[in-house]
């Protein structure tokens, strides 16, 4: 995995070998997919409104930064798209598709919010018992995948409707924790112990709790798992070529249940994350049964965008949070779910990922007006056709 | 969403719950013919969702826009419908070129270009029904009074079973256009040589490239009869369920996808699975109108605690039971998922 860092030819300029390493290229790829994403959103701009669009977008990209309580607000927000994110890079790299991130995230803060509300347990204890939830939930699809062979994502669309219904009898049937119709009552009402504590945070921001931390440390332990233990090589040699981990020794079904449990117990984090943010940061849980929270899907394009590394999640989430809250930002000229289509197209990009790699790989490095007056093709960087670390893993495993 | 007269026989209320199961069924059907076209061509559509969005925008939007500005529909609501839904087809057909373009040219990991399309959906339609709505932010699109018909339309009067299944089903022009539909794909796939070579481009796109089919051409084929059918299916879902579209279909798409597993990939099966799908569905949407009736029967049957919530569950819970006993034996097409590289040795 680490060769391709090594894959520039001798005698190649030291421009051409940086744009080789491998996460020069992911950091590029991700670039290039904000890019277009946000080109998109403003000539969708101009589309609707040629006069006032300019004015918007730059208004838009401003919004995020206007003072410091918005700034923190970004970084609090984005404590829990973080959690799914990493749940949903996680089980890449083992080589599945976690869809099932909203119904775990469910499940955490199902587990959380009872731990909190009618148990009336400290915020830890919570934390813990969304760690639970959030990995019971996980491991039915990983289980079903191992076991019986159920397509992953089919089985992880499944649970998300099955545990939003359980959550939804669980409110209904507690009349304690039912405010209206609509939404469960805040935690902060009724146990503020379980409320996330600020430690000096509060300084920059009255709501700004240590959930981002939380977040960032997890993010930290996720990759030293998956990058300096064996239990990450394993999972990240299952999500390679499934059949040549089975050969070497490596019992799959084992790591693809544990994978996807590991990555339940990091959305329903996530939740717990959410639910226990004090009452002006979270608006309660939503408990329309028809409706799914919308961070178990955010988390796949906070993964996506972070090319499924660990470290990048943090900022991509920062990132996404970003633009979701810059929608306001818009004005009244414009409908302000313009980010959400900026997040969905820079998704479709990312996920061409390989391809926008492989451009990289091949013109990079070397000055296109080069590629223009020379008369033979330039020899492009990585004869021996470097070929890009695979992102899904699903790529690389032939029949 | 169901509404029933004052006097209300058994008779009417096994009218309306047919109906109902009928009209929830053909948007399922439609979709899940959709994932079957695409699937057998090679590529995994889980975009579907998204694509019905976009073909429920369409069809409001035009006959929103009939209505508004032509005048057409109080004159010719068949005529305004039927182009509507047409155009709703063509909305999904082309929405669907995306995924095609990703999963073809780009070599894009189908499921990850899918979400991306389901992720943008929503949010195109928040702009079409923003500018449907004279640029005031607005989430929903008003269907037209005239865009289902009413039994009188057909002759039907009276207080019968008749008149309150017709409600559901023909006085919904998309029903129509699915009693042609279904019985015309299956025999486009099993019976067609076009059928034959997509069929075979999602067993084995590397045997049917060396007997010089175009498999792209294939695949691009496939997505595109897919996306048209998902655009008509969302239009078969709003019209059934509601006046005012908003930007989702509540799942119908992924749904849909369950019932085409469920169905094992095949036409027929496709069709019980989604019978089976929407009559659990029509059972907990009832429950409230069941429970208030006079028939033991049906009063029984919704006559425990939190039985709506219970009947909504249960095509979730018995799909992921019947998966675990038939995805040992899945007829899944051999190549989906997989991108085409024509220079690749299997």
């Amino acid at each position: 995995m680490s060769d391709t860092a090594n894959t520039a030819p001798i005698g190649k300029s030291r421009v051409s070998t940086f744009f080789h390493k491998p996460w020069v290229v992911s950091v590029l790829s991700s670039l290039v997919s904000v890019v277009v994403g946000l080109l998109v959103g403003f000539i969708v701009l101009v589309c609707i409104n040629p006069q006032a669009a300019p004015a918007a977008f730059a208004s838009m990209i401003k919004f995020g930064f206007t003072d410091k309580n918005s700034v923190a607000n970004i970084f609090y927000s984005s404590a829990p798209i973080l959690m799914t994110g990493l749940a949903v890079a996680f089980a890449f790299k083992a080589g599945s598709f976690n869809i099932g991130g909203a119904g775990q995230y469910m499940g955490g803060a199902t587990f959380a919010f009872v731990g909190a509300a009618l148990w009336k347990l400290p915020w830890p204890v919570c934390i813990l018992l969304a760690l639970i939830g959030g990995a019971l939930v996980g491991c039915i699809p990983g289980v079903l995948k191992a076991f019986f062979n159920v397509n992953e994502v089919l089985s992880a669309i499944m649970m998300n409707w099955i545990v939003q219904g359980i959550f939804y009898m669980v409110c209904q049937s507690n009349s304690a924790i039912l405010v209206t119709d609509g939404a469960t009552t805040k935690v902060s009402n009724i146990n503020p112990s379980a409320v996330l504590p600020t430690w000096g945070l509060e300084g920059i921001d009255p709501n700004f709790t240590i959930g981002f931390v939380i977040a960032c440390i997890l993010a930290i332990i996720v990759w030293l798992v998956l990058e300096k233990t064996n239990l990450g090589f394993e999972i990240k040699a299952c999500g390679l070529n499934k059949d040549a981990a089975k050969y070497a020794g490596i019992n799959e079904k084992k790591n693809i249940i544990l994978a996807f449990t590991i990555s339940g117990a990091l959305a329903g984090i996530g939740g717990a994350l959410y639910i226990l943010m004090p009452a002006a940061a979270n608006s309660g849980l939503d408990i329309k049964y028809s409706g799914i929270p919308s961070q178990g899907f955010d988390g796949i394009s906070v993964a996506l965008l972070a090319n499924n590394n660990p470290i990048g999640c943090i900022f991509s989430a920062l990132f996404i949070q970003y633009l979701t809250y810059s929608g306001t930002g818009l004005g009244s000229a414009f409908t302000h779910k313009i980010p959400a289509l900026i997040v969905g197209v820079i998704v479709y990009f990312a996920s061409f990922v390989a391809f926008v790699r492989m451009m990289i790989l091949r013109y990079g490095g070397t000055p296109f007006w080069r590629k223009w007056f020379k008369k033979k093709p330039a020899p492009t960087g990585g004869t021996e056709a470097p070929k890009a670390e695979p992102t899904t893993g699903k790529e690389d495993v032939s029949k | 969403m169901i509404t029933l007269a004052s006097t209300i026989t058994p008779s009417m209320i096994w009218g309306t719950f047919l109906g109902l199961v009928v009209a929830f069924a053909i948007p399922l059907i439609l979709v899940a013919y959709g994932g079957m076209f695409s699937e057998h061509s090679g590529i995994v559509n889980i975009a579907l969702e998204g694509i019905m969005v976009i073909g429920a925008m369409t069809s409001s939007m035009i006959s929103h826009q009939f209505d508004a500005q032509v005048k057409a529909g109080t004159i010719q609501p068949w005529l305004a419908m039927f182009i509507a839904i047409i155009a709703s087809g063509l909305a999904g057909a082309l929405f669907s070129l995306l995924l095609s373009f990703a999963s073809n040219h780009l070599k894009a990991d189908q499921t990850i270009a899918g979400t991306a399309i389901n992720i943008m959906a929503p949010a195109i339609f928040l702009i079409g029904s923003t500018a449907i709505n004279d640029g005031v932010e607005t989430d929903w699109i008003t269907l037209p009074t005239w865009s289902t018909f009413s039994p009188t339309n057909f002759g039907i009067t009276g207080k019968s079973f008749f008149r309150s299944f017709s409600v559901n089903t023909i006085c919904i022009e998309t029903t129509f256009f699915a009693l042609v539909l279904i019985p015309l794909m299956a025999f486009i796939l099993y019976r067609t040589r076009f059928g034959l070579r997509l069929r075979s481009c999602g067993e084995h796109p590397e045997a049917s490239a060396s007997l010089g089919l175009n498999v792209f051409a294939y695949r691009y084929a496939g997505v595109t009869i897919s996306g048209f059918l998902a655009g008509i299916g969302g239009t078969a879902y709003v019209l059934a369920s509601t006046s005012d579209v908003y930007g989702d279909v509540a799942g119908i798409g992924f749904l849909a996808l369950a019932v085409m597993i469920f169905g094992n990939w095949n036409a027929i099966k496709i069709i019980g699975a989604a019978f089976f799908f929407a009559f659990f569905k029509t059972l907990g949407n009832m429950t409230t109108t069941l429970g208030a009736s006079d028939n033991a029967f049906l009063k029984a049957l919704v006559s425990f605690p939190r039985a709506e919530i219970i009947y909504a569950l249960l095509p979730y819970i018995v799909t992921l039971i019947v998966l675990i006993f038939t995805s040992k034996h899945s007829q899944a097409p051999k190549a989906e998922g997989t991108p085409f590289d024509i220079s690749r040795r299997s």
